[in-house]
């Protein structure tokens, strides 16, 4: 078992999000239309489209966006800013050979960044660190000491090797797709996430052996 | 008790099985709430289906291309650099760069308003030719003075016009204000401006000139001023127009100020002077 990758445990546990699953209402577009062909259906007008585009990818996008804040509110109020701007934006979205997924979460990568942004000035040093309000999204997600030591590892990640892990194994993007999001090369992700995921390791087993 | 208890114990191993729970455990924080989720969609759909109707959008605001910009900037520099340089010409004496600009202007402002107030424009321009005259001689231009007297005789030949057509004692009110304008010239710009006036009256005793609130009458002199030296020389242009007031004894006959006139340093006020009078006759 200890041979077994982390990387081959996390895959299955986190990534079987609605990307990958197909959508289950009727359309014109058939029931395992990809997010792709919903995306252009949207485009060209198609409202069943657009509410299949979304049930594809709420739970990817709220799930990268709640591994980035944090706090469940922000997540959500982020999440839907994050809609807002793919509805406003869907007109002129062009599918030239790229992932629609892609070009939806560099949409959300972008308000976190700005929401990160806005709150840098205001939030105390320590609130990031230790939150002691009693909604943090930690605070509900507390069902024992490991996933405790587990979310706070991931916290000493690098701000890149987070983003890596959140896109890939939060959204559930693919290395080629995340590298889209984040402007690099794919195989720069790989090794984002080799490393991010190397930190966890070392981060928890150093937990346990205290 | 061996020294190397502390470093030959086995680590602690991390099960993948605990990894694997609590990362479950994880995911399933991490889902959206049903509520949030179902209201989100509602949202969603509603902005779409109104984006796509058209239906309380607000107008996407176009941004402005480059040459719009371009053009936007050079209408607005242009338009500040014109009204910039108009205001400066309002001040501009004769000799400078802008006076021809002050003079077109006045010539545009008595084309472009109606005939009633030309005889307002006329009575503006040779007040702003005595306070001209004025701020020469303030400079001691005394050159500049003697054409400014020819100027002064022009706009008062001009005003004279509009008057006399002008019913009786309708333009009282410009003869009280020049004659004011008049009397607070110095000294020798004063005597360049009577000289100039005097040598209309010389050649036309019937036209009235501008005097005091008391209605003094015109000084005869005009020979002995440094412009009016060379006045007698100048025709009247006998336009027939009938003069409207007798002349009569002036407010506070001055002794006549010659003297300080053909005290200019380089004596243009005798010689430029007389020149330009008949040039401009």
């Amino acid at each position: 078992m200890r041979d077994r990758p982390l990387s081959a445990t996390l895959r299955p546990t986190l990534v079987e999000g609605p990307l990958r699953a197909r959508v289950r209402t009727a359309t014109g577009l058939g029931e395992d239309a990809s997010v792709d062909e919903l995306a252009m259906a949207a485009t060209a007008g198609d409202v069943e489209a657009v509410g299949r585009l979304y049930d594809a990818l709420v739970e990817p996008v709220y799930r990268y966006v709640a591994l980035r804040l944090r706090r469940r509110e922000d997540a959500e109020d982020v999440t839907q800013l994050v809609f807002e701007r793919i509805v406003a934006a869907l007109p002129r979205y062009r599918h030239n050979g790229r992932p629609f997924a892609a070009w939806a979460f560099r949409i959300a990568r972008n308000a976190v960044i700005d929401h990160q942004r806005r709150l840098r000035p205001t939030e105390p040093l320590g609130a990031i660190a230790e939150p002691s309000d009693g909604v943090l999204l930690e605070a509900l997600s507390l069902r024992d000491e490991e996933i405790r030591e587990l979310r706070a590892a991931i916290r000493c990640l690098t701000p890149d090797q987070q983003e890596a892990l959140a896109l890939r194994y939060g959204a559930g993007l693919s290395a080629e797709e995340a590298a889209r999001v984040m402007g690099r090369q794919a195989g720069t992700i790989r090794g984002l996430t080799f490393r991010a995921i190397e930190a966890l390791r070392r981060s928890l087993r150093r937990e346990q052996g205290a | 008790m061996s020294l190397f208890r502390g470093t030959i114990r086995p680590p602690a191993v991390l099960s993948d099985e605990a990894v694997e729970r609590n990362l479950a455990a994880i995911r399933a924080e991490l889902q959206p709430d049903p509520l949030f989720r179902r209201r989100l969609r509602g949202e969603v759909m509603n902005r779409y289906v109104a984006a796509r109707e058209g239906i309380g959008a607000t107008p996407r605001r176009r941004s402005m291309g480059a040459l719009g910009r371009a053009v936007l900037y050079a209408t607005f520099t242009l338009a500040v650099t014109s009204t910039s340089v108009l205001a400066a010409s309002q001040e501009a004496l004769p000799g400078d760069l802008l006076y021809p600009l002050k003079r077109h202007v006045e010539v545009l402002r008595v084309q472009v308003l109606p005939g009633h107030l030309h005889d307002d424009l006329a009575a503006l321009a040779l007040a702003e030719r005595i306070s001209e005259l004025g701020h020469l001689a303030e400079r001691g231009d005394w050159g500049r003075v003697a054409i400014q007297a020819a100027a002064v005789q022009h706009d008062y030949d001009v005003f004279l016009a509009l008057v006399d057509a002008a019913p009786p004692g309708s333009n009282e009110r410009y003869l009280t204000v020049l004659a004011g304008l008049v009397e607070r010239l110095p000294d020798p710009a004063r005597s360049a401006v009577e000289g100039a006036i005097d040598r209309r009256s010389g050649a036309d005793p019937t036209r009235s000139v501008p005097r005091g609130p008391d209605g003094d009458p015109p000084r005869g002199n005009g020979g002995s001023t440094p412009a009016g030296g060379a006045a007698g020389g100048s025709s009247a242009d006998g336009d027939g127009v009938d003069a409207t007031a007798e002349p009569k004894p002036t407010k506070s006959p001055r002794p006549n100020p010659t003297p300080r006139a053909s005290r200019a340093p380089d004596g243009a006020a005798d010689d430029g002077g007389t020149d330009e009078v008949d040039g401009e006759q």
